[in-house]
């Protein structure tokens, strides 16, 4: 079908839209809404490709430190005035600025001269270059492949820097930026208003404006979905979803969008008994996956080892631990533990699918003789635990990407040289040198083929010593009234609003 | 009377401090680390420790209680932790929803309970009475979150005679509304009845009676006026209450008043915005007492003797 132009998108979300700026968006609800509002350089195609976005040619340089873009001419942003490449290095540094309380500032450390820059030792970073009006040059300390990946991240949209210097921190309610609406009305936490942005001049955006709703729980977004109220339930709960898969009427409005995430069990390698790689191993094998992807309401996959198969990317060689209890209790007679052993589980216990993996993990445990005591706590107060040295034993967390690349989660939340005593996010504070070594190649190597050969090297390893039992990706059930087209989902964005058409 | 009046107004200032303080312990309380919950979970060190610093994280706990009050002494509520918005613009923007919502939901059970709680006291007994006996018993006892999706799935959802949820027109008040007719509507008319029944054997409506006057009259014009004078003490001290149920109703009608504030707050673990929230229902609460205590006077002069 082709697309038509016309109409009003209406959408509802169940909680506040933190922030539309774009340094500051960065949850699930914010990001699609930015992307519409916003537009940086690169952008993804329908998979996890990259493709031109504002820039008309880029090319990074041979030895993978040095980018260099070429914008689009005529771009505007939504108050006229043209984008330079003065804006692209102007909103770089902003979110580099500590001041700006910008949680992508640590995507942007690889630039040479950020890490002065935010220690306050350099007035402007100096890896950040705009030659003339079209051309920018961004200037890395070292080669880092996914660098392009952080360069299609709404972090990286140019802001007017007049509009941001006369409002400062109420830039946010004043937001111009070049995608293809501009922010008509937002009442915070009420609703929200965007129509098309009419300097934009992209192939993007065929509803001539979208209004979102804020602060309703899933239920009523339902009823308001089925009513025709609204156009999408966004993250619909398993139960709502099971029941529009199960009628025929409403089976066409499901969409499941598979998640680049993992959730896994995590277990702490520098404590007692989980320093014991048998004992570790032994809780792989203890734990029945396919029961907890029933547990998890059938919208899961297994998971086999830590990266998404989302993402593009296969490990053919990668140890499997299938559901064993017997191997599991041979193990742990070995490990010296022919009874089993007590442990704490912890698990944020405002997410209810981290209940109830935990609830699946605690009944297989308890069949090789592991009692391990659940320890639910508000996410604040568990985050704070489990990210601090020697406090959980071991615990459900999960992690959804930031860009499609195995090192997002194989370097951030494994590699043993990021372990911090607080704040940390290797969990399992997991510390093998070679496979710190590993991930650090993969991370200068340019090579699309060698990467993924030290990637498989890692994660093998991680899998034989086992500091995870990886539990499940799970799926992200999308409700969508009929009238609506272009609801494909997208592996990155999961959704994409400015290519959704409603019928006249 | 000026001394009266001086005193209630010293002891509401001392009643909202205590609230504020309790509050903001009670908060404060909750375990994790708030600036992790601020600046998110990927956050790094430099901007946790920015964040710490502009919202005095830091501080021991009784350091920010006194940068709290300060802050509360020159008017200002702060910022929410999780939009920036400032709390009083929070409050501001949603409290006309909130007595958008009261007001309708206030004339609708006044408009039902007065009526009902006339006829229950005219034809007391009767089958009529009896019946409304339990209807309005059951209306009490009902919860509003419940009612509340009820009115939503029957009336909005599968007959489609109102919005399911949202705030765009008047239309979308009528069924929040009307829940909170409903759960307090049944009491009212029972306390209308009871007022009733000794105002109608007052030897004022007997001497109404021999006058000749309309029965119509003597029930709406004589008898009503007075039984209504101690309604409005309950009505005073019914705010807490009457705020309770607008926290569910709000939430479960979606409509941007201040429960969905409130709640949202609670779940963000936003603590201005749930200190501001507390402090403005208590100030509401507090205020009204005030008002419904100097009216009563007025409205009824048996009570100056008691000044």
């Amino acid at each position: 079908m082709t697309p038509k132009r016309g109409g009003v998108l209406h959408l509802a979300q169940p909680s506040e839209i933190r922030s539309l700026d774009p340094a500051i968006a960065f949850d699930s609800f914010s990001i699609p809404v930015v992307h519409l509002l916003f537009r940086g350089l690169l952008d993804y195609d329908n998979a996890t490709g990259l493709v031109l976005d504002q820039a008309k040619d880029w090319n990074i340089s041979s030895d993978g430190k040095i980018y260099t873009f070429h914008l689009r001419s005529g771009v505007r942003f939504a108050n006229g005035r043209e984008v330079e490449a003065e804006d692209y290095v102007f909103a770089f540094e902003r979110i580099l600025n500590p001041q700006t309380g910008s949680p992508g500032e640590t995507y942007f450390l690889g630039i040479l001269g950020a890490r002065e820059f935010v220690d306050g030792k350099a007035p402007h970073v100096i890896g950040l270059r705009a030659p003339d009006k079209t051309t920018l040059v961004i200037e890395l300390k070292e080669p880092q492949f996914t660098f392009r990946y952080v360069l299609a991240m709404t972090f990286a949209c140019p802001v007017p820097r007049e509009v941001v210097q006369q409002y400062g921190t109420e830039f946010q309610s004043h937001l111009v930026g070049t995608g293809p609406y501009r922010l008509a009305e937002w009442r915070r936490g009420i609703s929200c208003r965007l129509q098309r942005n009419t300097y934009y001049q992209g192939p993007d955006g065929f509803v001539d404006g979208v209004e979102i709703m804020i602060g309703c729980d899933d239920t009523v977004m339902t009823m308001m979905l089925e009513r025709g109220e609204i156009d999408q339930v966004p993250l619909a709960s398993p139960a709502q979803a099971a029941r529009f898969k199960r009628d025929p009427g409403l089976r066409s409005w499901l969409t499941l969008v598979d998640a680049a995430e993992t959730d896994y069990f995590f277990m702490n390698t520098e404590m007692k008994p989980f320093d014991d790689a048998q004992v570790r191993q032994a809780v792989n094998f203890a734990i029945d996956r396919e029961r907890l992807l029933k547990l998890a309401g059938g919208f899961a996959t297994v998971a086999h080892g830590p990266v998404p198969p989302v993402i593009p990317w296969s490990n053919p060689g990668l140890p499997r631990y299938d559901f064993n209890p017997e191997k599991a209790r041979a193990l742990l007679r070995e490990a010296g533990f022919p009874s089993g052993f007590k442990t704490e589980l912890w698990y944020s216990g405002d997410q209810p699918i981290f209940a109830r993996l935990a609830e699946g993990v605690q009944q297989d445990l308890r069949q090789v003789g592991i009692q391990a005591e659940l320890r639910p706590a508000n996410f604040t107060a568990f985050d704070a635990k489990v990210t601090t040295r020697h406090q959980v034993p071991c615990g459900i967390w999960g992690w959804f990407q930031d860009y499609p690349d195995p090192s997002d989660f194989l370097d951030v939340l494994l590699n043993g040289e990021r372990i911090t005593e607080n704040e940390c996010n290797n969990t399992a504070f997991y510390n093998n040198p070679e496979v710190n070594r590993y991930l650090d190649a993969a991370a200068k190597n340019l090579d699309p083929g060698e990467r993924t050969r030290l990637f498989r090297q890692a994660e093998n390893l991680i899998m034989q010593d086992a500091p995870w039992a990886p539990l499940i990706h799970e799926q992200i059930p999308v409700l969508y009234h009929p009238r609506v087209h272009g609801t494909e989902p997208h592996p990155v964005w999961l959704w994409r609003y400015e290519h959704m058409w409603l019928d006249p | 009377m000026l001394n009266r009046l001086l005193t209630r107004l010293f002891w509401s200032a001392v009643t909202l401090l205590a609230t504020s303080v309790l509050t903001f312990f009670l908060v404060n309380a909750v375990p994790g680390d708030v600036a992790r919950s601020i600046a998110g979970a990927k956050a790094s060190p430099e901007v946790l420790q920015q964040v710490r610093e502009k919202y005095h994280l830091n501080d021991p706990v009784l350091v920010r209680l006194g940068h709290y009050l300060v802050q509360l002494a020159r008017g200002d509520l702060g910022h929410s932790f999780v939009t920036d918005q400032s709390v009083s613009e929070a409050i501001l923007t949603r409290f006309p929803t909130t007595a958008a919502l009261c007001v309708t939901g206030l004339i609708l059970w006044m408009l039902a309970a007065v009526p009902l709680g006339v006829l229950m006291a005219k034809f007391r007994g009767s089958w009529f009475d009896r019946t409304m006996l339990v209807a309005a018993t059951l209306s009490l006892s009902l919860p509003a979150f419940w009612l509340a999706r009820m009115l939503q799935y029957w009336l909005a959802f599968r007959l489609g005679w109102f919005p399911v949820a949202g705030f765009r027109s008047f239309a979308h008040l009528l069924l929040p509304a009307a829940t909170l007719a409903i759960i307090s509507g049944g009491y009212y008319a029972l306390l209308i009845q009871a007022n009733m029944m000794e105002v109608l054997n007052a030897p004022c409506i007997a001497a109404a009676r021999a006058k000749g006057l309309s029965e119509t009259a003597i029930l709406f014009r004589h008898a009503l006026r007075n039984a209504l004078i101690p309604v409005v003490t309950v009505l005073g001290t019914d705010v807490a209450a009457l705020l309770g149920g607008v926290i569910f109703t709000e939430n479960v009608f979606a409509l941007p008043g201040i429960g969905t504030l409130a709640v949202q707050s609670v779940f963000n673990l936003d603590v201005p915005m749930i200190m501001g929230t507390v402090l403005f229902s208590a100030t509401l609460v507090v205020s009204v007492n005030l008002v419904v205590d100097l009216l009563y006077q007025w409205i009824d002069p048996r009570i100056k003797a008691d000044y």
